[in-house]
């Protein structure tokens, strides 16, 4: 319950959802699936801007890859026949781990990019990805790269009344594969690990890593050491353990509900390498 | 009662008589029931695990605009009681009062509110002030035995309303112990001595509605509460109690209820509710949030229950010593007979010459234990079947072949029964009827059990996954002998139907549809004929409620007892319209119908018993008191994989075989079944109350705390042996209880099967199955 | 402010305050089988349709359903004329106390709508937000399943 709540906008262009942001400043609270805001009870929000009616809610394919429209659900991208074999399902897998089937109906992509948390399952793919977040605001359009999107939380990347409209994927060149892990408790449960890597290259020789690992501290983090470890390297079993063991010292974590400190470390190890032995199998 | 050689009604599975109206979203439930306008009460618990409240100010809440009651322990009478919804005199100890000047859990209640709308409501109790003495609280259960540990019940007042061992002064809620033959001299001469500690953790009931009550002063100036109970009369006498009301002045409903599971045996909020309709003279609804219903409701006794047994190399059965360390919480409501429990529904499973029972329940301050499905007979049956399984090893025989040698015979009985009650001493009795062998069988053919048990092929690794198989036998009891009671009345209507009212309380178990049954079954009607009136305490006979397994076997024997008696006197009016022997007509079909074949339809008998000469009532009335429990059994199979990298644990295939007596209808039977294995299986893998160190939860929602939902379910088999109980309803035992026991002793047995690793801490987690495999 | 929106086939325009939960405006406005279990967005009792999707009623604001079709399992059928889905759950002692009932019943029917012949994962996956405490979803399962298999075109 948002106690003081009075009026709600639902603009049909970026530019009039911009206006009334910028306007309403910190009073506004900017709905897309809204699974966040229904829950929050902050006093401060007066206006609430539902951005899902600014149209962007498409996939799309462009180029090496794919436009997804902020407004696109997280079921839509789970779902999406061609993002299921795009990078070896990587992106659609992240999607569909989000939460219980209701939730990936009402979340979208834009919303679950910008509201972060730990758990975010979404960002470890656009992290391994390295997908490109089209932002638009008062000052114009620019595109940020995920690893700039996600060095500090994302609503400080954004200046209060900017918006993300789209989500840009493109796959390396070459033959490449990816996978995603999540691991937690039960099926509908929030991330104890979330690994997302993408190779590329073959397996007698790694061209590019990116390993993105997810819940472990506040923000989805890249594993660069493990990264540099595999770069034009052999896959073999012992080099994706050692990128694995590089993972785990390069984590930073601490003890929640869900686990002790210990055991979530020791997990990143072991679905660190899971994950990269399922991608490299992908590769020739 | 002997078996009858067919049946028209029972053993058929009728459509739930509530199912239709649930499916179409119809407002059958508490909430659905606020009347416009209602009050919406609120209560504040306390931020501290244990305190004494030097001062509370409830003035500025009182003044806010919308605020109608507000109620703390200045303001209203103490009264000691139990919430326990139990039998009176209740076993459980009188340490409660409806607010005290101590808090002895985060959660305890410290005041109540009633105002017009939920966030006025909320704003009232930011508005209380309270003052704290913060005390030293006590968490472990072993500290709180010690002396010099915190006295968390030192009123004065607390006492026990039975003659029961009672120490508040040494936290000590309860003490049972009992003993047979000559136990330690057993184990001196005993070949084999396998012993154990087996920890279980706090869990909950988890009902998707949570505990919620509308409390409507009527113009007569009585009470009517509307609420969500398994024990509608128990809540009526308690609630009568709390408010020093005559029960005559109080009225109880029991609309449809969104789940009990035991936790709503319990009269938790009804008072509150019931107090602040009274001091504003407007209806009230009160429901817990998810938050409160976590950490102020009930949940099921954490135990460490010590486990020692005795055998010979030929693998005779030597001696068996239970201790049961329980841990009740702030408060004691049902902490005897949970324990009692550990012992009465475990122990005479296998005939154990020699026997030593123990059982302590403690005060901690932490959140209240009560009544949860399988009461004490989960925890204790989680050490006795994995020291069976390791028994089975160390003799190097089949475990199923161990339970087939030791468990209990039909016409067998056990010390144990006598011994060991609800807090007194128990009853005797013979097994009546067992189909366990049946259900070792049936179940261990199901799951496949001669192909895999030592079988190294099935065994193989995968990479880091490794398979196993186990197994467990248990047994329950079917109601509370010679203290359950269930009354039941039956009228026949001009149509040839009847009103059936009973007691008895159907929180979605589906009771109502199997009593219908039963009357159908003895009147010779359809289950449709029969319209089941239930758990209104003004308008149906007594019963004690939904627990102990005890609806089906004693109030269907109740049903039974008042439709015979209705039956008869069909018979007579019957006899007088066919010209026949009463005690020569059968009904059938709904008539009356003479031995020539001659019939009369009900309906035309009711009408001439109405209108038409010698005019009266064709009712029936019984109630019913078994002098039996008679135990249900089953066998339970799991098929695990253990991920040795992770430490996860996978349930592939679970099986349950039950003997649940006559099932009357197999498809509730089996529901029961397969809602009790799942909750089993959720709890032995994942469920668990974790705490700070200053006593308050840490995860108190369904975001932390998990239970399985649908991708999480294993291929789930029931396999119902039937068996004839000559004592219950048409052959009828209890079901429901039983099935939530099996899955933490078969699962745990299982994971030593595939790692050769004994998990004796639930739940188990995989950082637990990876500390003890590097244990090893 | 007021919210305009189809519900169960009718157009309706209610009063709502604009911060509220979708679940506290319509369980206001009469559509009782929306049940509230938790107000977290974790039991599901709360499903509705939204656009024909399942949906939490608890995690949307009562502002974000202006200009939407909101079905409610009232909406599905009546005591004459029960949706194939609710005669199957009651042929299939899916229903036991029957709370999380509406939502299981609306799950279920966003899957259908979309999948007419799902297998048992697919089921399983379409269902997983819904909790239910008394069936250990054996019985919910095979209710869904019986019912695509009745509906079939």
């Amino acid at each position: 319950m948002l106690p003081n709540a009075k009026t709600c906008h639902y603009p049909r262009t970026p530019a009039e959802a911009i206006r009334i942001l910028k306007d309403s400043g910190p009073r506004a609270l900017i709905l897309a699936g809204g699974t966040t805001a229904a829950l929050s009870s902050d006093p401060k929000v007066e206006v609430l801007l539902d951005i899902t009616r600014l149209g962007h809610d498409g996939i799309q394919a462009a180029g090496r890859g794919f436009r997804i429209g902020c407004n696109a659900r997280l079921q839509e991208v789970a779902s999406f026949a061609p993002l299921r074999s795009f990078c070896t399902g990587l992106v659609a897998q992240a999607a569909g781990a989000v939460g219980s089937r209701p939730i990936r109906n009402a979340a979208t992509v834009g919303g679950n990019a910008v509201q972060v948390f730990r758990w975010s399952d979404p960002p470890v793919a656009w992290l391994a990805m390295n997908a490109r977040f089209e932002i638009e605001g008062p000052a114009g359009a620019r595109t940020v790269s995920a690893d700039e999107f996600y060095a500090r939380h994302p609503r400080q990347a954004l200046d209060g009344a900017e918006l993300v409209l789209g989500v840009h994927l493109e796959s390396p060149e070459g033959p490449h594969a990816g996978a995603f892990s999540k691991l937690a408790r039960t099926a509908f449960d929030l991330a104890m690990v979330d690994v997302a890597v993408l190779l590329s290259g073959s397996r007698k020789s790694c061209q590019e890593a990116r390993i993105a690992i997810g819940a472990t501290r506040t923000l989805p983090w890249r594993a660069t050491r493990a990264e540099e470890r595999l770069r034009g390297k052999p896959l073999s079993a012992e080099a994706l353990a050692e990128a694995a063991r590089l993972t785990r010292e390069d984590t930073q974590t601490a003890a929640d509900a869900r686990t002790s400190k210990e055991h979530r470390l020791h997990m990143v190890e072991v679905m660190v390498r899971r994950t990269l032995e399922r991608a490299a199998a992908e590769l020739r | 009662m002997t078996k009858p050689k067919s049946f028209r009604v029972v053993g058929k599975p009728v459509a739930k008589k509530d199912a239709p109206a649930l499916a179409l979203g119809a407002p059958l439930f508490c909430a659905d029931r606020v009347p416009p306008r209602c009050l919406v009460g609120r209560i504040l618990g306390s931020p501290h695990a244990h305190a004494r409240i030097r001062a509370i100010d409830i003035s500025a809440a009182e003044k806010l605009p919308g605020v109608h009651a507000v109620l703390c322990h200045t303001n209203v009478p103490r009264v000691m009681r139990t919430t326990a919804g139990q039998g009176a005199p209740e076993p459980s100890p009188y340490d409660f009062t409806t607010f005290d000047a101590k808090v002895r859990f985060v959660g305890d209640r410290v005041a109540a509110v009633a105002a017009e709308t939920a966030a006025i409501a909320e704003e009232a109790l930011r508005a209380i002030r309270v003052e704290y003495e913060v005390l030293e609280p006590v968490l472990d259960p072993r500290q709180a035995m010690k002396s010099g540990a915190p006295v968390i019940h030192d009123e004065p007042d607390a006492h026990a309303v039975i003659p029961v061992p009672y120490e508040p002064q040494r936290n000590l809620a309860s003490h049972v112990d009992t003993m047979v033959g000559e136990p330690d001299r057993a184990f001196r001469e005993a070949d084999i001595v396998l012993e154990g500690e087996f920890v279980t953790p706090y869990a909950q009931h988890t009902p998707i509605e949570t505990h919620c009550c509308l409390a409507e002063p009527l113009l007569d100036g009585r009470l009517r509460l509307t609420t969500s109970t398994q024990v509608p009369f128990h809540a009526r006498r308690i609630v009568a109690q709390a408010l020093e009301l005559p029960v005559s002045r109080i009225h109880v409903v029991k609309p449809r209820i969104g789940g009990g599971f035991g936790a709503k045996q319990e009269v938790l909020i009804e008072d509150v509710a019931a107090l602040l309709a009274q001091r504003s003279g407007r209806p009230v609804y009160l429901e817990l949030s998810r938050r409160e219903e976590f950490v102020s409701s009930r949940t099921r006794h954490s135990m460490v229950v010590g486990l020692k047994i005795g055998a010979q190399k030929n693998g005779e059965l030597a001696a068996v010593d239970l201790r049961v360390l329980s841990n009740t919480g702030a408060y004691g409501s049902h902490a005897l007979t949970v324990s009692c429990n550990c012992g009465s529904k475990v122990l005479p499973l296998y005939r154990w010459p020699h026997i030593r029972f123990t059982a302590d329940a403690v005060y901690t301050n932490l959140p209240v234990a009560g009544a949860y499905r399988g009461y004490g007979a989960t925890q204790a049956a989680f050490a006795m079947e994995s020291l069976m399984d390791e028994l089975a090893r160390r003799l190097g025989c089949d475990p199923i072949e161990l339970r087939l040698r030791h468990a209990i015979r039909k016409g067998e009985t056990s010390p144990i029964f006598r011994a060991l009650g609800e807090g007194s001493e128990g009853v005797e009795q013979s097994i009546g009827s067992t189909g366990l062998e049946r259900c070792l069988k049936l179940g261990a053919r199901a799951i496949g059990w001669k192909k895999k048990w030592g079988n190294a092929r099935w065994h193989a690794p995968q990479g880091a996954l490794r398979r196993g198989i186990g197994m467990c036998a248990l047994m329950q009891g079917s109601s509370i002998p010679q203290v359950d009671m269930g009354g039941a009345f039956l009228k026949l209507n001009e149509d040839g139907s009847f009103n059936l009212l009973v007691g008895a309380t159907d929180l979605g178990t589906g009771s109502d549809t199997v009593l219908a049954q039963v009357a159908a079954e003895v009147l010779g009607v359809n289950v449709e004929q029969i319209v089941v009136t239930s758990s209104d305490t003004d308008l149906t006979p007594f019963d004690v409620g939904a627990y102990a397994s005890s609806t089906t076997y004693l109030s269907g024997m109740a049903v039974r007892k008042a439709a015979e008696n209705a039956a008869a006197q069909i018979r007579k009016v019957a006899a007088r319209l066919l010209s026949a022997k009463a005690s020569e007509i059968r009904l059938e079909n709904g008539s009356a119908v003479a031995p020539g074949g001659k019939s009369v339809t009900l309906a035309r008998v009711a009408c001439h018993s109405l209108y038409e000469h010698d005019q009266h009532q064709i009712a029936g009335f019984a109630s019913h008191i078994s002098e039996k429990s008679p135990p249900p059994f089953s066998a339970h199979f799991a098929e695990v994989v253990v991920d040795t990298e992770t430490g996860l644990v996978k349930v592939e295939k679970y099986v349950a075989a039950v003997d649940c007596g006559t099932a009357i209808n197999p498809q509730l039977a089996e529901g029961q079944t397969e809602g009790a294995v799942l909750n089993g299986i959720s709890y032995a893998l994942c469920e668990e109350y974790l705490f700070t160190e200053q006593g308050r939860m840490r995860n108190d929602s369904f975001r932390e705390y998990k239970i399985f939902c649908t991708r999480d379910v294993p291929q789930l088999t029931t396999i119902l042996v039937p068996t004839y109980e000559p004592t219950g309803p048409f052959g009828a035992k209890s079901v429901s209880e039983i099935g939530i026991n099996g899955p933490m002793p078969a699962i745990s047995n299982a994971i030593f099967d595939a790692v050769g690793v004994r998990l004796r801490q639930a739940p188990f987690t995989p950082e637990r199955v990876l500390e003890a495999l590097r244990r090893g | 402010m007021q919210i305009h929106v189809e519900v169960n086939g009718r157009t309706q325009t209610f009063e709502a305050m604009p911060g509220e939960s979708l679940l506290s405006l319509l369980r206001r406005e009469g559509y009782l089988s929306v049940k509230r279990g938790c107000e977290e967005g974790d039991c599901g009792a709360c499903t509705i349709l939204l656009d024909g999707r399942s949906v939490r009623a608890c995690l949307l604001l009562a502002a974000q359903a202006e200009g939407r079709r909101i079905t409610t399992v009232e909406g599905l059928g009546s005591i004459e004329r029960p949706h194939p889905l609710q005669q199957a759950f009651v042929d299939a002692g899916a229903v036991q106390c029957g709370f999380c009932t509406p939502g299981m019943i609306l799950s279920a029917k966003a899957l259908l709508d979309e999948t007419p012949r799902p297998d048992e994962g697919q089921v399983r996956e379409a269902l997983d937000g819904n909790l239910c405490r008394c069936t250990g979803y054996k019985k919910i399962i095979e209710a869904v399943l019986l019912a695509a298999q009745r509906m079939k075109p």
